[in-house]
């Protein structure tokens, strides 16, 4: 098979687990200028390939690992790496994105990773060129992630291979159990891992050295150096590259978004400055930062615990401000050494920190009520790290009470009653990071839209700090793409919600459309990254390094298709509008941010926003469903 | 190899590149910029073959160490790749 000029490989690489065989299957052009690349092919081929109605955990589900059009090259920013599969936290379409795999998996020669059945016993696949091996994992299963990790990476030294493994959590198919690579970087939200346990795969070992060729090198380097310009006068970036995502932990706490009782009273926000803040991270915990491949931020970092009870402890951390969040707030530790802990426990047992925060002050509410019993807790809804870290261990290894909430929201609710179905706050089977009565941009409508269930980042845009002024979000319009001539529609006074003078559902639809294009091209979500690059820039990026000639309408209409498709497998699912469910706590109950009281927003509000959102995709606004005409516009209409 | 910070690089007949292992945040822009140049192609981890692939190689997974290769030729492209103060030269 040939390899493409560009930076595509054209290939993928499939491997059938249950009969231990592998081969390689070309992407065509077609597939590459309709759907860019890895985010993107993966979404034809998860309704292609996972058929419907299937158990998440069975041999029929199919895990897609798709690398961004950019990934493995010099772009700044754009490791971003897509896995898919059929979520078995929610039952929709399961999405989860790392810095960390695609461009290993690219520089070995293939575009997107494949895998299908079942091994008969535990196995770790290796990935080096066009050596392909199902190995034995029988000395690692029942390890954590990072004694896995060091062992595979001790095994294959002195090569530097990327290292993808689950721990105990996915082992045991606990539903919010996470993928970790090289030990830092997450395939976080929605039981990704569970799907490799149920699969009895441990890990995945790439290395790569075919390497990757640019279309038009020199144009590329031009654009390079404009991008690199973009980065040196941004006068964030070292603040960022310091301290990472704790750039918006105050932001947030002002603002209400950390919830320390579930959902009902926000953080103080002096408290959680002085104790959280940039300040105490920089004396307490932080070591040194960490980037994934290319990137000009390094958002990640090691961690060392300098004092305490936790003192000489050296963890990672993906995001200590998502840590901080879930882990100070909610679980309420006592200092950032605790949430490092915590972190360092979710890491190694491999469980989503956004889950277990939400978990844990939810479980607290229950054991309050009288609806666990404080023996069947054993501890685990006591606030702070030693109830947190008993409650991590209880669901990672399903010990107890553990072995109900580790199936998830769903099972929880159907367990536990409809006394504690309002207490629970999720959308779709995932809880959410932020929340909408503190801030109604597109991120906290974009859960209830999002195909993934209730997580915000595919809707990331400006609006994540309120109070932008309408100048300001008129030429935000500009930049997702919406004409001159139809910002007035978008950005006007009286516009419905409370985030301010913009039609938040209206806006909604083309910020996922440009996010989507911008995740299949690898590139980051993170603000100081999505905003080195435009629409334009983009487009001149695929033409000089992947040689892809398309309009700056053809690059967002390949977003606008990639939404669209993930929508169909959930439809074909029976997920659509009309089983949609608002959090009770939400739409019914204020909450307590200082000495104000935020009113909870009304059902109807939501409701409005999300016609005009599905208005604006020209879809059923009354199914959330795709018109026949507009799935043949987007050259859908076959799937 | 080269460990700690502010390491003088001997490179043969110079020594002008210095490293502030310190500052290196793992992100390769490096051993990708110098793949590019030398290999036409980016391909950051081709170390197998001796003086194949790229003409240094920073230790990703511990950070312990950047090596640099008998037949880097001491231009200064990894060191304007580099956007966090690791490499980084001195006039000799």
């Amino acid at each position: 098979m040939a390899k493409k000029s560009g930076c595509h490989t054209g290939r993928a690489l499939e491997v059938d687990l249950s009969r231990g065989a592998w081969s390689v299957r070309e992407i065509d052009d077609e597939t590459r200028h309709l759907f860019l690349g890895g985010a993107g092919f993966n979404a034809p081929l998860a309704l292609k390939m996972i058929p419907p109605g299937i158990d998440p955990l069975s041999p029929e589900n199919v895990i897609l690992i798709g690398a961004g059009a950019l990934t493995g090259t010099e772009a700044m920013g754009t490791p971003k790496t897509e896995i898919v599969s059929k979520s078995p936290l929610t039952g929709t379409i399961g999405t989860a994105l790392t810095g960390h795999v695609g461009a290993p998996l690219k520089w070995a020669g293939y575009d997107q990773l494949i895998i299908t059945g079942r091994a008969s016993s535990p196995c770790y696949l290796r990935i080096f060129d066009n050596e392909i091996e199902i190995c034995d994992a029988g000395d690692l299963w029942g390890e954590d992630i990072y004694a896995t990790t060091e062992t595979l990476w001790q095994r294959y030294s002195p090569l530097e291979t990327t290292v993808a493994a689950i721990g105990q959590a996915g082992e045991n198919l606990v539903r919010f159990s996470l993928i970790l690579i090289n030990k830092c970087s997450t395939w976080g939200r929605g039981g990704q891992a569970a799907v490799w346990g149920s699969k009895n795969l441990k890990a995945i070992v790439v290395h790569g050295t075919q390497g990757l060729k640019i279309a038009d090198q020199r144009a590329f380097k031009r654009l390079l150096k404009t991008t690199t310009d973009k980065v040196m006068s941004d006068r964030s970036r070292d603040l960022w590259s310091e301290v990472g995502t704790m750039v918006t932990w105050e932001i947030y706490a002002r603002m209400g978004n950390l919830h320390v009782d579930n959902w009902d009273t926000a953080i103080d926000p002096k408290y959680a400055v002085e104790r959280f803040g940039i300040e105490a991270y920089r004396a307490q915990t932080r070591k040194r930062s960490i980037a994934c491949y290319s990137c000009p931020i390094a958002c990640k970092a090691e961690l060392e615990v300098k004092e305490g009870r936790f003192a000489g402890l050296n963890t990672n951390t993906s995001c200590n401000m998502v840590a901080c969040m879930f882990y100070a707030a909610a679980a309420q530790a006592e200092g950032l050494p605790e949430v490092a802990k915590l972190n360092d426990l979710a890491n190694r047992f491999g469980l989503d920190n956004i889950s277990v925060g939400n978990l844990a002050v939810y479980v607290r509410e229950l054991h309050a009520k009288g609806i666990i019993p404080s023996g069947d807790l054993n501890g685990a809804a006591q606030p702070g790290v030693d109830g947190a870290a008993r409650l991590i261990e209880m669901v990672a290894l399903r010990q107890g009470i553990g072995d109900v909430l580790a199936n998830g929201w769903h099972a929880i609710e159907a367990h536990f009653g409809d006394a504690a179905k309002d207490l629970a706050v999720h959308i779709r089977g995932m809880d959410p990071p932020f929340e909408p009565r503190t801030n109604l941009g597109t991120e906290n409508l974009g859960i209830f839209t999002c195909p993934r269930g209730g997580h915000a980042t595919a809707a990331l845009s400006m609006t994540v700090v309120p109070g932008r002024k309408p100048e300001q979000l008129a030429k935000y319009c500009g930049l997702v793409g919406i004409p001159p001539e139809r910002v007035g529609e978008f950005v006007y006074e009286g516009a419905p919600g409370s985030y301010g003078a913009v039609n938040v559902g209206r806006l909604l639809k083309h910020v996922e459309d440009v996010n989507a294009a911008y995740t299949a091209c690898g590139i980051c979500s993170r603000p100081p990254i999505n905003r080195l690059y435009t629409i334009e820039e983009v487009r001149d990026y695929l033409a000089a390094a992947a040689g892809l000639e398309l309009s700056s309408e053809d690059v967002k209409r390949a977003g606008e298709r990639i939404i669209t498709a993930l929508t169909l497998f959930n439809l074909r699912e029976g997920i659509d509008r009309s089983t949609l469910r608002f959090p009770h706590k939400w739409i019914a109950k204020t909450l307590k941010h200082g000495d104000l009281e935020v009113p909870p927003v009304d059902e109807a509000l939501f409701n409005t926003l999300l016609d005009d959102y599905y208005a604006e995709r020209g879809w059923n606004v009354a199914e959330g469903r795709p018109t026949p005409e507009k799935l043949a516009e987007l050259q859908l209409a076959a799937l | 190899m080269y460990t700690g910070s502010g390491t003088v690089i001997p490179l043969p007949g110079t020594q002008k590149i210095r490293v502030d292992l310190d500052k290196c945040v793992g992100c390769l822009r490096c051993e990708l910029s110098c793949s590019a140049a030398y290999t036409r192609t980016y391909n950051p981890l081709q170390h197998a073959d001796g003086n194949d692939g790229p003409r240094l190689r920073v230790n990703r997974t511990h950070r312990t160490h950047i090596e640099f290769k008998s037949n880097c030729p001491d231009c200064d492209i990894c060191v304007r790749a580099c956007l966090f103060g690791a490499l980084y030269h001195q006039a000799v």
